[in-house]
């Protein structure tokens, strides 16, 4: 009969224990589908009030997709260079197919897409942090601090739609794959199929994946106590890493070969160095990214230490490397802040939660601590999302097209014929040829391509005489700041001239 | 249940991105296609087991294997006649989800029905109204608030804002409507046609008129053409030049009721001979 009533008594206890659970589940995904909302939110903040696409890069990219899926193939003349040369190889490939592919599924026009898409992968990224992170009790943290990941100009970001954004998905999917691979084989070949994929996707967010999993994996094979036998996956695994990228060589070669050789020989690029973004992010998050450090040091253990070595060794190689070394390519150092970003999030969500168990275990005797420790903690996260909004609206972005402008090409993709070639401002060539579907004589970003930008201009303010050489370039439509006075040309709208046929 | 359900949805998508491309199923149901689908069915292939992962962490992978499978299933299909197009796209993914669900179905049922991966999303709305505690309710309320949120905040930054800039289009096409045939020798005495349009973005209603100017002599025109907000307007016009001479440069000016001078011009170059 005792042994009967301290069972009931079990029973009630769990019973008790379920209903908190539950209460308890019910509330993180209250929490867990507001931070996705939020990511939703902050990946479309600098374009609320712009409808296209802001960056060059992401016409570029736009442009890429589309003639891809004109040609139906990989291989395709340059709609950037008038079609003079063909792309093949081209390194963001697999970046191209999954935009393609996502177009073609929904048959959504490109525009639509291009203002949804950001949105979708901040959320994907905040959701693989959360999911990577819950194991380790930071879950939450580290996806609410993921979409504070910041967005420039200079080095991109979620805000864009572009190839680098969508590989930040790969860093917690990874370590989630790596995590679960200390007993099991299966992981292994998921991991070498994502890096493939990724290799073809953005190399640079490849190789930087591929660095932080070695890291994590030289730290769980030498500090790691279980035996051997268990940790033959991971060693495995740590000698495919390096072959994943042999898909990106078999792809490009030239391009590979090309990467190493500006390793080897360093080249000064016009680009001045990145300010520090850090400030952006707000001091909340960097202070408690600071405590997350000292936590993870504090703590130990071959876990922590793999997500702190990383971190500090991207940190100091984005800050420092190229003012010390000046090496190439410069890429790594273009896009390594949104990487260091990625795992200060996640390292300030760790700091969180260990303030969050530490308050929780200093105040559990006091009546009022845990609400009082839950209150504290909602004014922190609040006073860091507004600090982070504050960084956001001081960081200035570009128009590149303005509604006339895109009328304009847009009306060209209407009504001339298709892949005809327009001569214009090299910077302008990246919209247009998204816009209009025709090819562009040239297109550049600043700060490159300012010769070739002169001389059109030039021409332009000649009046663009020489009809010979037009035909000779084959160029039928011309945008151009100045009147053009050459009787072949008729204007069709104000700026746009084109070539009479027959001329 | 779940594999039948992520093929089923794939099955139905395939027609509706054929025929009815562009509206809000095949966008919902696309980027589940493009996003997921190949994900999870991966996913389910290689982990049957319960145990093998949670919930939350299948639904991350899914996400993420999906945007690798689809860049690798791409490439592959760039190696065949049929290249990257609408159909090869969806049918080679297609083929995917539904031989790796196969896959995951016969792995599966391979094990005890309690070591199965078998996710559950029933919701007893029963229970909601029975003895749940007052807390699970205002909860499970909230969920729901915070999800349509969630889904209102994609709509709202998803949609693209009204254009700030207010501007007319005006554009001139040959006499058949296209950007071609525009004229080049003209007979003196004898009528030459083009096409003239414009489209108001004024945000407001706007009148325009427009003047045809050969060598600073006006030769024709439109009278007053009144356009609401985004309403356009396209006509055959004629004119007829008044002297003869080589290159003159007929002109085309858009006024609005309050310019005194022309908003926009257009030209172009015409000969104009005498009748023989």
């Amino acid at each position: 009969m005792p042994r009967l009533m301290v069972d009931a008594k079990i029973v009630a206890i769990c019973i008790e224990s379920y209903g908190f659970l539950k209460r308890a589940s019910l509330i993180k995904a209250i929490l867990l589908v507001a931070i996705i909302g939020l990511a939703f939110f902050m990946a479309l903040y600098p374009r609320l009030d712009y409808p296209y696409p802001l960056h060059v890069d992401e016409w570029m990219h736009l442009g890429y997709t589309s003639q891809i899926l004109d040609t139906g193939h990989l291989n395709f003349p340059n709609p950037f260079h008038g079609g003079q040369w063909e792309v093949g190889g081209h390194p963001e490939t697999g970046y191209y197919i999954w935009l393609g592919t996502s177009l073609l599924a929904t048959g959504s026009p490109w525009l639509g897409l291009a203002r949804l898409m950001p949105a979708l992968v901040l959320g994907i990224i905040a959701f693989a942090a959360y999911a990577w992170g819950r194991k380790r009790g930071f879950g939450l943290e580290a996806a609410f601090f993921a979409t504070f990941i910041h967005t420039t100009i200079r080095f991109l970001g979620p805000a864009f739609l572009v190839p680098v954004t969508l590989g930040l998905v790969f860093f917690p999917l990874c370590l989630i794959l790596l995590e679960k691979m200390e007993k099991d084989w299966r992981p292994l070949a998921l991991i070498v199929i994502s890096l493939v994929a990724l290799f073809l996707t953005h190399g640079t967010t490849a190789v930087a994946v591929g660095f932080v999993l070695v890291i994590f994996l030289i730290f769980y094979l030498a500090l790691s106590k279980n035996p051997m036998r268990q940790k033959l996956p991971s060693l495995t695994c740590l000698l495919l890493i390096p072959f994943s990228g042999l898909v990106i060589f078999l792809w490009n070669r030239a391009f590979v070969l090309r990467e190493i050789q500006n390793i080897i020989n360093a080249e000064k690029v016009p680009l001045p160095a990145i300010p520090i973004p850090l400030p952006q992010l707000g001091y909340i998050m960097i202070a408690l990214a600071v405590i997350g450090f000292g936590f993870l040091i504090a703590r130990g253990g071959w876990r922590n230490y793999a997500l702190l070595v990383p971190t500090v060794i991207l940190l100091f190689f984005v800050q420092f490397y190229r003012q010390w070394f000046d090496i190439g390519p410069d890429i790594l150092y273009e896009r390594g802040w949104l990487y260091v970003m990625l795992f200060m999030a996640f390292i300030a969500g760790y700091g969180l939660s260990q303030l969050r168990q530490l308050g929780l275990a200093f105040f559990k005797r006091w009546r009022w601590g845990t609400v009082s420790v839950y209150i504290a903690l909602a004014l922190v996260v609040v006073f860091a999302l507004f600090l982070r909004m504050d960084g956001y609206a001081e960081e200035e972005y570009y128009h590149v097209v303005d509604a006339p402008t895109y009328n304009d090409f847009e009306w060209v993709g209407e009504e001339l014929p298709d892949n005809s070639i327009a001569l214009l401002n090299p910077y302008a060539g990246w919209t247009f040829v998204t816009i209009s579907g025709q090819y562009a004589y040239t297109s550049n970003s600043y700060p490159w391509g300012q010769d070739e930008a002169r001389q059109i201009n030039a021409f332009f303010m000649m009046g663009a005489p020489d009809t010979e050489y037009i035909k000779e370039k084959k160029v039928s439509i011309f945008y151009s700041p100045f009147p053009l006075k050459n009787p072949d040309l008729v204007e069709v709208r104000d700026g746009l001239y084109i070539l009479r046929e027959g001329s | 249940m779940d594999l039948v359900a992520v093929a089923v949805a794939s099955l139905v998508l395939v027609p509706l991105a054929v025929f009815w491309g562009g509206s809000p199923v095949s966008l919902v149901l696309g980027l589940i296609f493009a996003l997921f689908s190949p994900g999870y069915s991966l996913v389910a292939a290689v982990f049957p087991k319960r145990d093998d992962l949670d919930i939350v962490q299948r639904l991350a992978l899914s996400f993420g294997l999906s945007i690798a499978v689809v860049p690798l299933a791409g490439v592959v299909l760039n190696f065949t006649p049929w290249g990257i197009g609408l159909y090869p796209v969806l049918i080679s993914l297609l083929v995917f989800i539904i031989a790796a669900s196969a896959v995951a179905c016969y792995r599966r049922r391979r094990l005890p029905a309690e070591e199965r991966f078998e996710p559950r999303f029933g919701f007893a709305l029963s229970g909601f109204r029975g003895r749940q505690h007052l807390w699970d309710r205002v909860l499970l309320v909230l969920l729901v608030v915070v999800i349509i949120g969630a889904v209102g905040v994609l709509v709202y930054v998803a949609r693209p804002p009204a254009v700030g800039e207010t501007f007319t289009e005006f554009y001139l096409l040959g006499p058949e409507g296209m950007a071609a045939n525009y004229p080049d020798v003209i007979i003196l005495g004898e009528e030459a046609i083009v096409t003239l349009g414009i489209i108001n973005h004024q945000q407001e209603t706007a009148d325009y008129h427009i003047k045809i100017v050969i060598g600073g002599q006006e030769v024709g025109g439109v009278g007053t053409i009144t356009l609401a907000d985004e309403e356009d307007w396209e006509q055959r016009v004629s004119f007829a030049p008044v002297e003869v001479g080589e290159a003159q440069k007929v002109e085309f000016q858009l006024y609005r009721s309050f310019d005194s001078d022309a908003y926009h011009t257009l030209d172009f170059w015409v000969d104009v001979v005498g009748s023989q």
